[in-house]
């Protein structure tokens, strides 16, 4: 009997046990499950934070680059108008005014490579669709913020841009709650846009109460953010976008800093490029000095800059490699050419014209003074001109010789040459010539080697010619084929001797022909009628 | 018996599903807090020191709404912070009209550490508030917070960079591991002062960034 009882009691404890165990699983599991659910949920705020940092960050990316055009209102900065931005003159709207609301696609270059399909559509994830009412990327959208500072003269002292990335969570799954961790997981810049409990407008309060937009700043642009709902997620720039300096100590100054060492401030440790393959070049202007201290083993194409090619499409060829000519300090391609107004110099005397060895087909390299098309002076690899060539202007030439065997040429205005010098001849040809001789030493020889200078086919002829000077003695060789090797054709005057076979004279004037003394003579004297 | 053990695996399964499965939870959500707070003081100490630059010297509490106009973010709220600019002679003891030679510029902004980023027990900044003094802006110099230099023996005296070794200075997150504040500023600023003031130490500790500018 006992035993019995024992046994009916047991079997009752163990009911109680098993009703008790199904309440607890009962009232428990709806925890676990509920819990279970929230991990993945943390995990998807982790994921959408995470995307809406990118995101931002690649706004204010964008916002750095376009800078100078958005603040300028340039309307053509990738798509956005920022005309509203542009200077007026009307001093309050200038300093403050009407934001820009821009889509995301204005970011499509800084976005991280997958997060936008084809560079046109944004991805769409778990919690945000790339879509509004149908229109793509439209649950996106970034306003953009401009304050700035003028000074007495309008122009501006400082300008700050400040960037606000709207994003549309999708609602059915994302409440407040959910929102506001969303935008905590963001940082200080996160927030959550809601109504204003004070009117039928938005504010946009961040999450942790360092920053927040009010209805009066939103509602200008609130049409042009449709998809803007209560915990609308909003993430602004870290930083304001600055002109100028202190909060982005790695951008040159535009302005004298007073006080400050400028080399520190506006040193560039990297090479400078006024445009990209992809882009139009851009120019240097009002230079007023440029000192240049080249390091050759610095310059592109020498030294530690040995690849020619990585920059390609920067020289302008068709091979987008550099020449040897790289390895100077200055390099001018693709046609550029240089004007220079004022005195070009090489200080170190080693001033050159050259051509690239590498380019056959170019002329030849020459160094031109013109007016025009006329060159007035050229100095070539082979001549020299002063005037021009074709014209009868020119008067002067220097020339490598060659097939012509011109050495020297000069030709005055008129056409007619008066010095015709080259290998084998000096020939004045108007006919006069004169051979001058400075001081009192040594000879005035005409002739090449002891061998006379010969006229074709005649006579050496000596016209209203002096012979003789002093002490110093003339020789006339005789030239072969004549009957006599002095002939004078005016009167003759010999202060000295006259020694000779032969002395004739062609006038027969005895009274003309008079003589001190005559020594060696053996022919006789004779009168030629 | 079976109940017990029913338990037992219901409370392990809630506590492992209760922790995450992220182990950086802590960074992605708490220390970015901790983050927001550091930059509520950065940003409006970068802002003075911007105005600082473009405008004229002013001896005294920088004006917040010339601030708010051009040089910081907009919609950014102060919060309890403020920024002074003094100009003070070379021993950091006197103000002088026009800073000239050996006379600087000091740039000081400052506030109290938020209740949720006290330490229960000392009143000191929270290590989230230090991580991210360190790891998200760098090691900057004259960035931390202010204590009694008696409190920081070792560091008031054997710093080579305490250049003033006055009363009080900023425990900094940077290079220098101890910035002394100026005599000035400690003996005309009521917040630094010994009567309760807000960084008066003692329990009571600011956050401080402090810049000097010659």
């Amino acid at each position: 009997m006992t035993n019995i009882l024992k046994k009916i009691n047991e079997t009752g404890t163990l009911l109680v046990e098993a009703l008790a165990m199904l309440g607890l699983v009962s009232m428990v599991t709806p925890v676990l499950y509920k819990k279970a659910a929230e991990r993945t949920t943390e995990l998807q705020d982790i994921n959408a934070s995470s995307q809406l940092r990118a995101i931002a960050t690649a706004m204010d990316a964008y916002l750095k680059d376009n800078f100078a055009a958005i603040t300028r209102g340039d309307p053509d900065v990738f798509g956005g108008d920022f005309s509203v931005f542009t200077l007026t003159g009307n001093v309050p709207d200038d300093e403050n005014p009407k934001p820009v609301v821009v889509d995301v696609n204005v970011l499509r270059n800084y976005l991280p490579y997958g997060m936008m399909i084809d560079n046109q559509e944004m991805r769409e994830t778990k919690l945000f669709s790339n879509k509004f009412h149908n229109h793509l990327n439209e649950n996106y959208k970034i306003m953009v913020r401009l304050k700035r500072q003028l000074d007495a003269n309008k122009e501006p002292i400082v300008e700050t841009l400040t960037g606000f990335l709207f994003a549309d969570p999708k609602h059915s799954s994302v409440d407040n709650t959910r929102a506001m961790r969303i935008a905590s997981m963001v940082g200080s810049n996160g927030a959550v846009a809601d109504k204003d409990p004070n009117g039928s407008g938005w504010t946009v309060q961040g999450t942790q109460g360092i920053w927040n937009i009010g209805h009066s700043d939103i509602a200008p642009v609130e049409g042009d953010i449709p998809m803007l709902q209560p915990n609308t997620l909003v993430v602004s720039s870290l930083q304001p976008i600055s002109s100028q300096g202190l909060t982005n100590e790695n951008v040159l100054y535009r302005v004298d800093m007073p006080d400050d060492d400028d080399q520190a401030l506006n040193a560039m440790t990297t090479d400078l490029f006024l445009g990209t393959r992809d882009t139009t070049t851009r120019n240097i202007r009002m230079v007023n000095q440029i000192v240049m201290s080249p390091d050759v083993n610095r310059m592109v194409g020498s030294g530690n800059e040995t690849d020619k090619t990585h920059t390609a499409g920067e020289s302008g060829l068709a091979n987008d490699q550099y020449g040897d000519a790289l390895d100077n300090a200055l390099y001018i391609t693709n046609g550029g050419g240089a004007n220079v107004q004022g005195r070009l110099q090489a200080i170190d005397r080693r001033f050159s014209v050259e051509k690239d060895p590498t380019m056959n087909n170019l002329p030849k390299m020459e160094m031109k003074y013109a007016s025009n098309t006329l060159a007035f002076f050229k100095l070539g690899v082979d001549e020299l001109q002063y005037g021009n060539p074709s014209t009868q202007a020119m008067i002067f030439q220097v020339s490598h010789g060659g097939a012509s065997g011109i050495a020297l040429r000069y030709k005055k205005n008129d056409g007619i040459e008066n010095l015709y010098i080259d290998q084998d001849k000096l020939e004045a040809m108007d006919k006069t010539l004169l051979v001058d001789k400075t001081g009192n030493e040594g000879y005035v020889t005409i002739g090449v080697g002891g061998t006379a200078v010969q006229q074709h086919g005649g006579p050496a002829r000596l016209y209203q010619t002096t012979m003789g000077n002093g002490n110093v003695n003339t020789t006339i060789v005789e030239n072969s084929g004549e009957d006599y090797r002095v002939t004078v054709s005016g009167s003759m005057y010999v202060n000295d001797t006259i020694q000779g076979g032969n002395v004739s004279a062609y006038e027969a004037n005895a009274g003309k022909f008079r003589a001190g003394a005559v020594i060696g003579l053996q022919g006789g004297w004779r009168i030629v009628s | 018996m079976y109940l017990w053990v029913v338990i037992a695996i219901f409370l392990s399964a809630l506590a492992a599903l209760s922790s995450s499965l992220r182990p950086d939870i802590k960074e992605l959500y708490l220390d970015r807090q901790a983050e927001a707070e550091v930059t509520q003081l950065y940003v409006l100490h970068r802002a003075v020191m911007k105005y600082f630059t473009y405008n004229d010297m002013i001896d005294g509490e920088v004006d917040y709404n010339k601030l708010e106009e051009t040089y910081l973010p907009f919609g950014f709220n102060r919060g309890n912070f403020s920024s002074y600019l003094y100009c003070l002679d070379e021993d950091g003891y006197s103000s002088v009209p026009e800073c000239k030679g050996n006379d600087f510029n000091y740039i000081i902004t400052y506030g109290p550490i938020a209740r949720k980023w006290q330490d229960n027990r000392t009143g000191l900044p929270r290590a989230e508030i230090l991580d991210s003094m360190r790891d998200k802006l760098g090691y900057v110099d004259g960035l931390g917070y202010s204590v009694d230099r008696a409190d920081n023996p070792y560091m008031g005296e054997n710093d080579e960079y305490n250049t003033f070794n006055t009363r009080k200075g900023v425990v900094s997150q940077g290079t220098r591991p101890y910035y002394s504040l100026p005599e000035y500023i400690i003996g005309n600023n009521r917040d630094f002062g010994k009567d309760n003031g807000m960084c008066s130490g003692n329990g009571n500790y600011c956050l401080v960034y402090i810049t000097k500018i010659q």
